[in-house]
């Protein structure tokens, strides 16, 4: 049985509408990921209580919270501020949330220390907030949140605030003390890496629905849109003009660039209505001088493309180098790269042996099995 | 004649009783809404503007011109009209607005390198600067007179020092005059304007100006392009400010601008007190209340234009150490404001302790004045004048001043605590810092410049020598019920705007986060709001104090002569040029009013 499960929340504000759907095993950190002014916050508020629903259902260990107020739901909260109470000690700061519960005296005193030792915190308990460092507070907001051993940790993008090493560190103490605590947290970020980092789930959301939801590996091998594919930074995308079944299980993407095959299972438009053909998704892996390509025989047209260098940078144990596809044929009018949700530049790495400098042209080879035809906006999931 | 000034007087009490009685108001209509700050603009609007806006912008014409039965609506109207463009009233009206104007420029003048220096250069005494801006709020108006007579008037230790020096001037006389009102405004003020012009220069980036520079423009081009724009709101928000104080100013005028002229305030209390003309005090009040609502609309407005100014600067520039000039230029600065500002204050500190004695023609230190004025014998001197200080009159005069001001104070703080309250958790509430303690009062705020705001402001608008002689006439009494009530109209419009600074200053995920900690919402209200509150309701507690035990107006409107508060006791002191027990007394009372800058230092500096 799931631990978390939110069935048809619906929530309407102005202009603004969220609805949302998605379940989480116990001990599994959930991550909400999207841009920025999505939902993902309205989402985990509604699920602390602190926002009222308009409908649907929040079910945390079988019991119904969805309509009760956010002090009876037994949830630990982590805001992006922090919240911290200036004005109580750190000690007060985590007792807060005990005394709540009946939890007083020794007894409290007992989990205070020992959470704080586990949190390497013990120094922290005695000073105010204020007087602390942001990663030590970022400790103590965990510490407060977790205390009362909530049924569910909600954390608001808690990171966000911090400069990039101090992130890193903390991440990656944040993950370990989740697991080994054995929590169920569902985590905000707009973060790709911390997604990734944090996440047993990811739950990618854009414009108030979520697009896709499970494993990071498995949104990564079946983005289901164009605008994951941008998001997330999965490869590139090319506009179709026409596809066509090719053989058993094949399919044929046709583009100002080149013809491409794939396989039919990852064709996600159907093409019926005529107009979106979507977006031809692929991920450039190899790529080889044009002089060595006709040396080989091999023609441009299909599952090939030709583009010339535009500018090559450096990454240290890679180059990544960026491509302007060429077109295939002549073609009346652009490409259209703006309406199609494609890109005029295709970016991607190469190895440090593959010498090439900007202007130079160069022949692409596009794996079948890595690639696919994706609608631009998926319809929610 | 007996009717029309029944009806007046009931006009009178109607105002005054509305306008007491607002907070309360505000406070039931906006108590319908939840404690979670969820909005409800159908009931904060009525709920803050109706006692806020309607009640003395119409109730005093209104209630004056319909309520006469006797003699007919319209003549009693007619009345009042020609009352209102008599010569005395318009002599009056542009005595107030002359005045008030020049002491505006004057306080400027004075303020704005003060505003410059702070904003620019970090160096010693740089907090001084900023401390000063709490004179006007702390010190009390009768010890400003006192200490400028000392140090200006005839005999002052300023015109002694130049006539020592050889040089004559008149400056005795000149205090009294038009020009020595403007220059006493000017000086109690100039503080407002360093703080608030300061704060928001400090704040500005640099860039503007350098763009300029590198565009080819000069320092006095570049200054008027990349940055007088950007203060100038500020400057007309501080500068709105001290015109409606100086244009308010009672017992300054009383004392000082006696010879040269009237203002209204002065008029309407000469027109309750001595001559008995309520009408007169109506139109007077009424003019006022216009002029003074056109000022604090003005203060309202500079106050949103100069949040929206800074809402662009981006990160606040750092303050450099002073160039050789520039310390040259802060010392005299410095020099400035000790000889002709704190030299006064100084004055009236040393007075308090000098002993001047007729036999022997000298003056030697010691503490006689006070031995004098707690009514004992010491060293054989006999005490003078037992009309005025016969028994403890120190004793008497500070016990009445606790019990009836420290009332006052209380009774302020809880109806300042009450609107700023329901207009916050009534009103859409949002996340930000303001200014906090008594940099919160009149500071570049902006964040209550709607509803509440409002509220908070437009009681400066009134006259309180009006709603004291409402109150006075509506319970026929002239006991210390009315000095309480009195003080308390006068003092919660601070505690009010105080407070509600701190409360936008509240961040509302601090509650929330006490809500996912397991708090209901009293609980949160109680554990969390209000704990962080607490500081600022003590610090607006004790400002209000300062206000009430300053306050010298409401007893000499009332001229309750059966309690001597400690103002009063000043007062009368100094109309019989006995100034150096005067002084003495004015030590205790600015022992008692310096407690709320105390007060906020030390809140200021633990959050």
């Amino acid at each position: 049985m799931n631990h978390l499960e939110i069935s048809g929340l619906g929530f309407a504000r102005g202009d603004f509408s969220l609805s949302a759907s998605l379940a989480l095993e116990k001990g599994m950190t959930g991550v909400i990921l999207g841009p920025s002014g999505c939902g993902k916050t309205t989402l985990l508020r509604c699920v602390a209580g602190l926002e009222r629903q308009n409908s649907g259902s929040i079910v945390v260990e079988g019991r119904e919270i969805g309509l009760m107020p956010p002090e009876q739901r037994n949830i630990g909260f982590v805001f992006q501020d922090l919240a911290l109470f200036d004005h109580l000690t750190g000690r007060k700061n985590i007792e807060f949330g005990l005394e709540r519960r009946k939890i007083r005296g020794t007894e409290a005193g007992l989990i205070v220390e020992t959470l704080a030792e586990k949190l390497r915190i013990t120094a922290l308990l005695d000073r105010r907030p204020f007087a602390m460092s942001g990663g030590e507070r970022q400790r103590l907001a965990f510490a407060r949140a977790i205390a009362a051993k909530p049924g569910l940790l909600l954390m608001d993008e808690p990171l966000s605030s911090l400069d990039a090493p101090l992130r890193r560190e903390l991440r990656a103490y944040l993950r370990s003390t989740l697991s080994r605590e054995g929590i169920t947290a569902l985590h905000v970020t707009h973060d790709v890496e911390e997604a990734l980092e944090l996440g047993d789930r990811i739950f990618l959301m854009n414009a108030g629905r979520i697009l896709a939801g499970g494993t990071p590996q498995a949104i990564y091998e079946n983005p289901p849109d164009a605008w994951c594919v941008r998001f997330l930074g999965l490869g590139s995308l090319l506009p179709v003009e026409a596809f066509e079944a090719r053989g058993v299980g094949l399919m044929v993407a046709v583009t100002p660039f080149g013809r491409f095959t794939c396989a039919a299972a990852a064709c996600k438009v159907d093409g019926k209505d005529g107009g979106d053909h979507g977006v031809f998704f692929f991920i450039p892996r190899k790529a080889v001088y044009v002089a060595e390509a006709a040396a080989a025989a091999e023609a441009a047209g299909i599952d090939r493309m030709d583009a010339i260098v535009e500018r090559v940078v450096f990454q240290g144990n890679y180059r990544r180098i960026a491509l302007r596809p060429l077109l295939s044929r002549q073609r009346v009018g652009g490409i259209g790269a703006e309406s199609s949700g494609a890109e005029d530049v295709i970016e991607m790495e190469a190895d440090l042996s593959f010498r090439i400098v900007p202007g130079e042209k160069i022949r692409l080879s596009i794996d079948p099995g890595k690639c696919g035809i994706l609608p631009l906006h998926a319809t929610a999931g | 004649m007996r009717g029309r000034n029944a009806s007046s007087l009931k006009a009178i009490a109607f105002v005054a009783v509305a306008f007491t009685l607002s907070p309360l108001i505000a406070f039931t209509l906006s108590s319908f809404q939840s404690t979670a700050g969820s909005v409800y603009p159908g009931v904060a609007i009525p709920g803050v503007a109706i006692p806020g806006v309607a009640i003395p912008g119409v109730a005093i014409p209104g209630v004056a011109i319909s309520g006469d039965a006797g003699s007919g609506g319209a003549v009693s109207a007619a009345l009042l009209v020609r009352s209102l463009f008599s010569p005395s009233t318009l002599a009056a009206l542009k005595f107030s607005l002359t005045q008030a104007f020049l002491s505006t420029l004057l306080a400027l003048i004075i303020g704005f390198p003060g505003a410059y220096f702070i904003a620019k250069y970090d160096f010693r005494g740089r907090r001084f600067f900023l401390a000063l801006a709490a004179i006007p709020f702390c010190l009390p108006s009768i010890l400003v007179i006192l200490s400028f007579i000392l140090y200006y008037g005839k005999n002052g230790w300023f015109t002694q020092a130049l006539s020592r020096a050889g040089l004559e001037w008149q400056g005795g006389s000149l205090l009294y005059s038009l020009w020595g009102l403007v220059f006493v405004h000017a000086f109690y003020n100039f503080p407002i304007i360093i703080q608030n012009v300061g704060s928001v220069w400090a704040k500005m980036p640099k860039s503007r100006e350098e763009a300029a520079r590198t565009l080819g423009a000069g320092r006095l081009r570049a200054f008027s392009v990349g940055t007088l724009p950007y203060l100038l709101p500020s400057i007309l928000q501080s500068a709105s400010l001290v015109f409606l104080f100086c244009f308010f100013s009672f017992t300054i005028v009383l004392v000082f601008g006696g010879l040269a002229g009237t203002t209204l305030e002065v008029g309407i209390y000469r027109a309750i007190r001595f001559t008995n003309d309520k009408p007169k005090a109506l139109v007077l009040a009424f003019a006022q209340t216009v002029i003074a609502l056109l000022a604090v609309g003005a203060f309202s407005h500079f106050d949103r234009k100069s949040v929206a100014a800074a809402k662009g600067f981006g990160e606040s520039p750092s303050r450099g150490s002073p160039s050789r000039a520039a310390i040259t230029a802060i010392v005299a600065y410095f020099a400035l404001i000790v000889v002709f500002f704190l030299g006064p204050l100084f004055a009236l500190a040393a007075e308090a302790f000098m002993v001047r004695s007729s036999m022997a023609g000298g003056t030697r230190f010691g503490l006689d004045n006070f031995a004098r004025l707690l009514g004992l014998n010491i060293l054989g001197t006999r005490p003078s004048g037992a009309n005025l200080t016969g028994g403890a009159p120190l004793l008497k005069a500070a016990a009445n001043s606790l019990l009836l001001s420290g009332s006052a104070a209380l009774l302020a703080t809880f109806f300042g605590l009450a609107v700023a309250a329901s207009s916050h958790y009534g009103e859409k509430t949002t996340l930000g810092k303001g200014p906090s303690g008594w940099k919160g009062l009149f500071g570049i705020s902006g964040a209550r410049a709607s509803l509440s705001g409002w509220i908070t402001l437009l009681p400066l608008a009134l006259s309180p020598a009006l709603i004291t002689a409402g109150w006075s006439a509506l319970l026929d009494s002239s006991g210390g019920i009315l000095i309480v009530i009195g003080q308390t109209s006068i003092a919660w419009p601070f505690v009010a705007r105080s407070l509600s600074a701190a409360f936008s200053a509240l961040d509302r995920r601090k509650n929330e986060a006490a809500r996912t900690l397991g708090s209901g919402p009293f609980h949160a209200l109680a554990r969390v709001d209000a704990a962080i509150i607490a500081p600022s309701v003590a610090s607006a507690a004790a400002f209000a104090f300062s206000i009430t035990m300053g306050d010298v107006n409401i007893p000499l409107i009332l001229g309750s002569g059966k309690y001597e508060t400690l103002p009063l006791l000043l007062y009368r002191l100094t109309s019989s040029y006995r100034f150096n027990e005067a002084c003495a007394v004015g030590i205790i009372l600015a022992i008692f009013t310096s407690v709320a800058f105390f007060f906020k230092e030390r809140t200021n500096e633990s959050s």
